[in-house]
């Protein structure tokens, strides 16, 4: 399964942001430790602030351990 | 001879036209339309109250601090808290990660990033008597927490995992203001879906029950934690900050009582009362 990876500069930049109302992005880590959200949090963002996350690269996800 | 009207007016609680006022205000918030779900929603309210079909003896209304009946098809319906439903309710569901997907089943994380803050603060919740609830559907065993708080200096919870696969078995894997813990039972045999309930009766014993019966008992005395980290659904609250664990189940049903438990007849009526609701909207497990 795809996702797409973020910097922690870029994941500081989403925590506790509505990118749909009432519904906030999440960046998780992954198995590697590197942050990560999902394509549909992606796809789904439209506010020309946020743009950028549409460039982000894809990378396979790895879950985390439990 | 002239027909009159049968309605109920000036009874408490009962709303013009015989809905439960309750029932009547969730259904206006949530934009219910379908008749179905009306009166599955109507009956619910009845027999939480102790004024139903499925209940005459019991009030859980009263006792329960939240609801959530995922029920209406939309994220925004299946948000609202049932217990004194408003759109304003300090206890109404926000999403985090990818949103849910919603259907007549109910709602379903992705299991990557997706869950529901339930703004409980786990330190509402009693050292001596709560209750917390979830319905699910699938009957899969996966490495998941459905509800629940973590503390992660110490690994004291508040949570519901139903499913963890620990070497060839299928186990309980939570704690109720205690130390995280492995149920006895091996739920490959018997299941692990359906409505699972955490139900600490006092400060040294918290039981689980599937579908109204015991299926594990835990004689382990209550933490004190003053954090005030809220439990979600869909995952567990970390201490630390974020979440994990993230669950793949379809909800149907999720509730959380912070200082009321329930006895073993009531944990048996309780369920048919869930269960009944489920069933009357078709995905009853």
């Amino acid at each position: 399964m795809k996702v797409h990876k973020l910097t922690e500069t870029q994941k500081n930049k989403l925590i506790g942001i509505e990118y749909i109302p009432n519904c906030t992005y999440n960046p998780i880590q992954d198995a590697n430790e590197i942050w990560i959200i999902t394509i549909e949090e992606v796809e789904q963002t439209t506010d020309e602030n946020f743009a950028w996350v549409k460039d982000l690269p894809q990378i396979e996800y790895v879950k985390p351990k439990f | 001879m002239a027909n009159f009207p049968t309605i109920a007016i000036g009874l408490p609680f009962v709303h013009a036209g015989g809905l439960d006022a309750d029932a009547a205000a969730f259904i206006a918030v949530a934009g219910i339309t379908d008749a179905t779900q009306k009166t599955a929603i109507d009956n619910l309210y009845k027999d939480l109250k102790g004024q139903g079909a499925n209940n005459s003896s019991y009030d859980f209304y009263t006792r329960l601090t939240a609801f959530w009946l995922f029920v209406g098809g939309t994220s925004t319906s299946c948000s609202f808290n049932g217990k004194t439903p408003s759109s304003g309710n300090t206890y109404n569901l926000t999403y985090s990660g990818a949103a849910p997907t919603v259907n007549a089943n109910g709602i379903k994380f992705n299991g990557i990033n997706g869950y529901a803050d339930t703004k409980v603060p786990q330190n509402l919740i009693s050292n001596s008597a709560n209750g917390l609830s979830v319905y699910f559907r699938e009957n899969i065993a996966n490495n998941e927490i459905q509800m629940g708080y973590l503390d992660t200096s110490t690994y004291k919870s508040t949570e519901i995992g139903m499913g963890y696969t620990s070497g060839a078995n299928t186990k309980f894997f939570g704690g109720n203001k205690y130390d995280e813990n492995f149920g006895a039972t091996n739920y490959q045999s018997v299941g692990i879906n359906g409505l699972i309930r955490l139900n600490r009766t006092t400060s040294n014993n918290y039981k689980v029950y599937r579908n109204g019966s015991q299926t594990e008992s835990f004689n382990y005395l209550s933490y004190n934690n003053t954090d005030t980290s809220t439990l979600v659904i869909g995952g567990v609250k970390k201490s630390s900050g974020g979440v994990q664990a993230f669950s793949i189940k379809t909800f149907c049903y999720a509730d959380i009582m912070t200082s009321n438990s329930l006895s073993a007849a009531e944990e048996l009526a309780y369920y048919n009362c869930i269960q009944a609701f489920q069933t009357a909207l078709g995905r009853q497990v």
